[in-house]
């Protein structure tokens, strides 16, 4: 059974993800954190295996939702385990899924289930909110965008 | 309460909820005050919850749900889940697609003397909406 201090350092881990990468967006972090056989369940389709997917999904989130942060609603951790949940609050400025960029501010929720061994990322299941982000952006009139997108094709508006 | 018995009692939930589709047989399981975190405009409370069962239960009558992983502390549980189930029923406004469906879910549970305080789900959606043919593949 992990030690408390093993289960300290493996919450550090998925706070380190957190903050470093989806936050601030320093991709080598995800090399850092992750075992390079890393398997990750990623909610999304034609994605590459192990961390290399998740830097990709990341991608797509990040040109789609440029302001996009997350914060940390709980953490629980249980020996080799930690589990948690999120909430990330964007503006839309790029096109997601299909819907061309709206301008409007919006917010998803995560639970993550983390398999954590000798401090790395060994697996990472992950499930989001799609339907609650899916109803915010379909729903009323697109909001004017007060900086260009920075995804080429998306919808413009010029100051 | 002890994490082994918090433990019991989400495998009971599922148990009882899920795979026997009695959502009426768990109320002891639940603190009088439980807040479940589903968007409106279900009821509040237990009611809320057995809304989303008898739905589930409806589009999926012969749904299977496998723990993968439980998790837990001394007010928390974490139940990451594996569902399998044929959409033999109305879904969402749509009528049943009879498509053979699988789909995985994360629930976190607040526990308090026991009992089940508070619940967020999350589950993959999309996955299955692509499955029933609500949502075309990219």
């Amino acid at each position: 059974m992990a030690s408390d201090n093993v289960v300290e350092k493996n919450k550090s881990v998925t706070r380190r993800f957190m903050e470093e990468f989806k936050n601030q967006h320093k991709f080598a972090v995800i090399d850092e954190l992750f075992s390079p056989r890393a398997v990750v369940h990623l909610p999304a389709e034609g994605l590459p295996d192990g961390p290399e997917g998740q830097k990709a999904i990341a991608r797509g989130i990040f040109a789609a939702f440029p302001d996009v942060r997350v914060t940390l609603d709980k953490v629980i951790a249980e020996g080799n385990f930690v589990a948690e949940r999120h909430t990330a609050r964007a503006t839309h400025e790029g096109e997601f899924m299909g819907i061309l960029a709206t301008g409007k501010k919006i917010y998803w929720t995560e639970n993550h289930f983390y398999r954590i061994e000798d401090g790395r990322i060994h697996e990472l299941w992950s499930e989001w909110s799609f339907q609650k982000l899916m109803d915010q952006l379909i729903e009323g009139p697109a909001h004017e965008i007060n900086r260009t997108s920075r995804v080429p094709g998306s919808h413009r508006v010029s100051r | 309460m002890s994490v082994e018995g918090n433990k019991s009692t989400i495998r009971e939930f599922t148990r009882v909820f899920k795979n026997q589709h009695n959502v009426d047989g768990i109320d002891h399981l639940f603190a009088s005050d439980f807040k479940h975190n589903f968007p409106a405009p279900l009821p509040a409370g237990l009611a809320g919850l057995k809304g989303v069962g008898r739905m589930m239960n409806t589009a999926f009558p012969d749904v299977v749900v496998t723990e993968k992983d439980l998790i837990a502390t001394d007010d928390t549980v974490v139940e990451r889940s594996a569902a399998k189930a044929t959409n033999a029923g109305p879904f969402q406004g749509r009528p049943a697609s009879n498509a053979p469906c699988h789909w995985s879910e994360i629930h976190i549970y607040r526990m308090r003397d026991g009992k089940i305080a508070e619940h967020w789900a999350e589950v993959s959606m999309l996955e299955l909406m692509m499955q029933i043919g609500a949502v075309k593949p990219a």
